[in-house]
């Protein structure tokens, strides 16, 4: 188990390099000068000078890179000139609303999938099968910038049973996780808690359906798999029931490829969906960084592509633990 | 031989529907394995063995296949019989494991790879004996050691990828003999494994034949295991029985054409027809789909005639105890 942590942990600070160079990179490459941007175009040649100083771009490469990464990590991300604000409260401010989001839209697209794979494929029915490969094929196929919109038009305007694209709703009075549900249901505050519930609901359903729908088709893909392994025939032959086939030895054979998935899944929205936030006016982490590639605020660019690398890493960390829970290979190899 | 067998299989025909029309696997298959005793049931490959031990355990459906046809009967120490093929599939469950267990021909695949092999022992006991779960671990720490695993203790937590193919083969034979069945079907256990883990097998399987008293049904394709291990002997070809009979009778006295020419395919062996033609068999066995009309094995048969091609021969008893699928099988002999 030493060795399996210490391997996942080289790995983590692999993958942090990787993408601390690329977001260096990338945005040094671009043919915008930052300093014109900051200072206006009628700056002096002097006053430019003055701001590269200031912003430490007159340093060679190397050590700029070196100042970006112990800045990262020191919690100094660098100052938005979009915003005028610095970068980290910026995104601190915006990360909950999008974590709260993403939370959500995993969590629903994760169990639904699951749990209706899993009971449509015990009960061997081949029209449920059929049905739960439809909604799969729709889950994937549909844009969600459409079904967000398909949503608005049924649950908000004709039927009005949810918002409309407000954003979050009301804040909570104390803000301690900055996600709203559970400030309200700290505050003992269940009206205020399900207030933010059904604000999260068309975003959250129409995030969620792709990887809804993604979920399915693997996890079922893999049941199928599994099912005709020659060890399920062994099974049968000890006379061990369907049932117990099913769920202690199917599922837990099938399962493994799903967790992979569902982490990267849960890693991709907690950076935040441009187009739904956008729709629902979801002061989420998506629409600041559209916001800062559109007005070349690199310092936020930057500072995001390194947070979804750590997100990343963080998140698989939890999977390969996971993993390494259930499948005694990993854990032992 | 005035006891009844403790198996008794008689015209059994097992078929599975495919894209391209019915597969009749298995037809007309009849054997029986006494008390106590083994059957070694040998074929080449295809010729319907696995149909045959799976159809016993009555799992030919997870693979599109059924039974149409025949009957079973397992008799109890009590001498009463269950008709395998009538009973509720709850009671089956029950039987599977308890009364009658198999092990498979693949050892690496046959385990499920995400259990520690002490849960999969421990979970027939539970099932069947209703065991405590550390009781149920007690007897897997026993079984392992009655298969020969060392350490025992040690190795109950490990999981199938820790062991060798002759070790999980050993792990698969704990499994089956943990309830102490009346009935162990061993579908080619040594196939996979090398020479020297094969006679370690076999011993093994011997070995506990005696000490529980169980009856055992061999599967192989190998007429020399059959020599060395079983009592009786039955010879498949394209899905039927064409031969049966005790080992013995056989070895000395083969009535089958296609039983004569794996008698000669056994290294050492010096067996051929009357007439000295084909000490080995040449061609191969018929298409499933597409089988002769008459006597399947007509086509590789030197003596066949066109009676042997006009109508499919019954299997006939030829001596006490022996019986053949061979019209001219009075003019056969080794
Ligand atoms: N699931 C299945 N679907 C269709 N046909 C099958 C199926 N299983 C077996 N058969 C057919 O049944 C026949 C007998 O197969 P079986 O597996 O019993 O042979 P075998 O004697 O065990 O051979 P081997 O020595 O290779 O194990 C073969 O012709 C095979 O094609
Ligand atoms: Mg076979």
């Amino acid at each position: 188990m030493g060795r399996f942590l210490a391997e996942r942990l080289w790995s983590a600070v692999l993958t942090v390099l990787g993408a601390s160079i690329i977001a260096f990179v990338v945005l040094r490459a671009l043919p915008t000068d930052p300093a014109r941007l900051i200072a206006g175009p009628f700056a002096s040649e002097d006053v430019l000078a003055q701001v590269r100083a200031q912003m430490g771009l007159d340093k060679p490469l190397v050590t700029q890179y070196l100042d970006y990464i112990v800045n990262f990590f020191t919690g100094d991300w660098g100052f938005s000139y979009a915003a005028g604000k610095d970068v980290l409260p910026l995104v601190a401010e915006r990360l909950p609303a999008s974590g709260e989001l993403a939370l959500f839209a995993f969590t629903i697209a994760f169990s639904l999938a699951v749990l209706l794979t899993v009971l449509v494929s015990y009960s061997g029915s081949r029209v449920l099968d059929g049905l739960l490969r439809a909604a799969s094929f729709v889950g994937v196929g549909v844009p969600p910038f459409w079904i967000s919109l398909l949503f608005l038009m049924l649950f908000f305007e004709t039927l009005g049973w949810f918002p409309g694209p407000v954003g979050r709703g009301p804040a909570p009075p104390h803000v301690i996780t900055g996600f709203y549900t559970f400030d309200y249901l700290l505050a003992g505050d269940i009206r205020g808690a399900l207030t933010a519930l059904r604000h999260l609901a068309l975003p959250g359903f129409a995030l969620s359906l792709a990887s809804f729908g993604y979920l399915i088709r693997l996890l079922r893909a893999n049941l199928l798999d599994v099912v005709h392994e020659p060890f399920i025939t062994v099974l049968h032959s000890k006379g061990v029931p369907a049932f117990s086939a099913h769920f202690r030895h199917i599922l837990p054979n099938a399962f493994l490829p799903t967790i992979t998935a569902g982490g990267l899944i849960l890693a991709q929205l907690l950076g935040g969906s441009v187009l739904v936030e956008q729709i629902f006016t979801w002061p989420g982490i998506g629409t600041l960084v559209i916001d800062g590639i559109t007005r070349q605020d690199y310092a936020v660019v930057q500072a995001f592509i390194l947070l979804s690398a750590v997100i990343y890493i963080v998140v698989n960390f939890a999977v390969d633990l996971l993993y390494g829970w259930i499948d005694p290979r990993v854990r032992r190899s | 031989m005035s006891e009844a067998p403790l198996l008794e299989v008689a015209n059994l025909r097992t078929t599975f529907d495919t894209p391209r029309g019915k597969v009749v696997s298995v037809e007309d298959v009849s054997f029986s394995v006494p008390r106590g005793k083994t059957l070694g049931l040998v074929g080449e490959s295809g010729s319907g063995k696995s149909v045959t031990s799976l159809s016993i355990m009555r799992l030919v459906g997870r693979g599109g296949g059924q039974v149409e046809a025949g009957t079973i009967t397992l008799r109890g120490n009590d001498g009463a019989g269950i008709d395998v093929l009538s009973l509720p599939e709850r009671q089956m469950r029950e039987v599977r494991g308890r009364d009658m267990a198999m092990v498979f021909q693949e050892p690496m695949t046959s385990l499920d790879p995400v259990w520690s092999i002490g849960d999969q022992i421990a979970e027939s006991i539970r099932l069947h004996h209703g065991a405590s779960k550390r009781e149920a671990r007690a007897q897997a720490v026993e079984m392992l050691r009655l298969v020969g695993i060392p350490a025992p203790e040690r190795r109950v937590k490990d999981y199938p990828h820790q062991l060798s193919g002759g070790m999980r083969q050993r792990v698969m034979i704990a499994i089956a003999l943990s309830c102490r069945p009346g009935l162990l079907i061993a579908d080619e256990p040594t196939t996979a494994l090398d020479v020297t883990i094969q006679a370690q097998i076999l011993d093994l399987i011997r070995r506990l034949q005696a000490e529980i008293g169980m009856s055992v049904l061999f599967i192989t394709h190998n007429l020399g295991v059959v020599a060395e291990i079983a009592d009786r002997v039955a010879v498949m070809y394209s899905g039927q029985v064409v031969e049966e009979g005790p080992v013995a009778e056989i070895f000395a006295n083969p009535r089958h054409p296609y039983t004569v020419g794996l008698m000669a395919s056994i290294p050492g062996g010096d067996h051929g027809l009357k007439d000295g033609h084909l000490p080995t068999i040449g061609g191969a066995p018929p298409n499933p789909l597409d089988r002769p009309a008459g006597c399947r094995f007509a086509p590789r048969c030197t003596l066949a005639k066109d009676a042997c091609r006009a109508a499919g021969p019954a299997l006939e008893e030829v001596a006490p105890q022996h019986k053949v699928r061979c019209i001219r099988w009075q003019e056969v002999t080794r």
